[in-house]
């Protein structure tokens, strides 16, 4: 709608124009409102039939008519273009195609938003989409929709990111979560804290990605779930790399697993508080091998230890975190049977 | 104070007092200042990116569907016709009036 703001102006002049001519000519007239609108009309646009309504053929009338064709035809043509360069330009084409996408993203539940846009921007929107999770970008420059189209982004809202009007139609009420990719660090602030007093809720997350060592304790406390420097999560990859060369292999599938690149195997965490019913069970008696095909392969503990060598008499505790290993699917059928029932 | 939102809320008035005025007194001039002041409220919410925008542009537009065929209608010599179409023009600019206060107040709210 806001592309239409700027036939506001031709509009008033045009119509003031007409209310202007038509009135004098009424008046000229003794009152005839159909001719004098249609003696108007022919003025100002320049068709000129005649002078068709009484009173306009008397030299008061002439006056009248000379003005108002002096400065109603500069304001009918001055319109016509307008109305032909808003409609008729070729963003209508993009106007109309972000009106359906803004449709389409009201449809949109449980995504996510990534503000800000680049290479980070593009393999996030494509890994989530790996997982059938959904992506608005929200990002500044308009200029950059052709190469959101060819790198296959389907949502994407141009606007100012901390703004709550462009969260809100990026759909914060409905989203699942929030990653801020911004390079400006007063912008980072800004939409973490603009999207947490939306969403004040522990079902939104809110990742932030940064390059300012000093930003992640703020932005933790201005409601980010986790704060990520990116140079130090790059800088632990590789050294990750480094002292594993002869494990290549295995490295390579842990990231692969941890980091969504395939598809068909993941690893979740279990909390595990004590109303649940696997506190103070052993693993054995639990099954949970059996009946849905992921494993166990780690527990934290609630002192921080972590234990890797579980075996069938280990005991779960209150407090703990079980790191459950398995094919996706079997994942969400224990998830569905076993944690949301 | 804003000049833009002055002359907006004078036309969204305007609109309503000259109905008003023009079912009290069917005069030839009131309904082409009506019109007039109909269709220049109707063209300030074009565009607008407001809260309630669309809604204020939908009831504007159903109070200019009322008054131009009504206009004719009375220049045609159908008085009775053009002032029961005006009614309709009435309560379509009473529903705009009260939206407007509605978003003047959610405005007020969200500015503090």
């Amino acid at each position: 709608m806001e592309a239409l703001a700027e036939l506001q102006i031709p509009l008033l002049l045009l119509n003031f124009a007409l209310f202007v001519g038509t009135l004098g000519y009424m008046y000229l007239s003794g009152g005839d409102f159909i001719n004098s609108l249609y003696m108007t009309v022919i003025t100002i646009g320049t068709i000129g039939y005649g002078e068709v309504v009484a009173g306009s053929d008397t030299p008061t009338g002439r006056i009248f008519t000379t003005f108002l064709a002096l400065w109603g035809i500069g304001i009918f043509t001055t319109s016509a273009t307008v109305i032909v360069r808003v409609f008729f330009k070729k963003d209508v084409v993009a106007i109309y195609r972000r009106i359906m996408m803004l449709n389409s993203i009201k449809d949109l539940k449980d995504h996510y938003i990534v503000t800000g846009y680049d290479e980070v921007t593009r393999w996030l929107v494509k890994y989530l989409e790996r997982k059938d999770i959904k992506t608005v970008v929200v990002l500044g420059d308009p200029s950059l929709e052709e190469e959101l189209r060819e790198h296959g982004i389907d949502y994407y809202i141009f606007g100012v990111p901390y703004r709550d009007e462009y969260l809100y139609a990026a759909g914060i009420k409905r989203a699942s979560g929030l990653v801020v990719n911004s390079r400006d660090d007063a912008e980072a602030i800004a939409i973490v804290s603009s999207a947490r007093l939306i969403r004040p809720d522990d079902q939104f997350h809110i990742y932030a990605l940064v390059s300012n060592e000093e930003l992640v304790e703020k932005l933790y406390q201005m409601g980010a779930s986790r704060v990520v420097d990116r140079e130090q999560v790059l800088a632990s990859r590789m050294v990750a790399h480094i002292l594993h060369p002869e494990s290549s292999r295995i490295t390579h599938l842990f990231d692969k697993i941890v980091f969504a690149e395939e598809s068909d195997v993941d690893i979740v965490e279990l909390y595990v508080d004590e109303n649940s019913p696997y506190a103070n069970r052993t693993l054995m008696e639990l099954d949970i091998g059996r009946k849905y095909g992921v494993n166990i392969i780690g527990i934290r503990r609630a002192d921080g230890e972590l234990e890797v060598n579980v075996r069938g008499n280990t005991r779960i505790h209150s407090g703990d975190v079980l790191i459950i290993f398995g094919k996706e699917r079997d994942i969400r059928e224990f998830r569905e049977k076993e944690v949301e029932k | 104070m804003s000049f833009k939102r002055i002359f907006n809320h004078f036309f969204i008035l305007m609109a309503l007092t000259t109905n008003i005025s023009f079912l009290i007194y069917p005069h030839p001039i009131e309904i082409v200042i009506t019109v007039f002041a109909n269709l220049t409220a109707t063209i300030l919410k074009v565009g607008e990116s407001r809260v309630l925008s669309t809604e204020l542009l939908a009831t504007s537009l159903v109070a200019d569907l009322h008054l131009i065929p009504a206009i004719f209608v009375f220049f045609l010599g159908n008085v009775d016709e053009a002032i029961s179409l005006a009614y309709g023009a009435l309560a379509a600019n009473i529903v705009s009036v009260v939206l407007f206060v509605i978003e003047t107040i959610i405005d007020t709210f969200t500015e503090e």
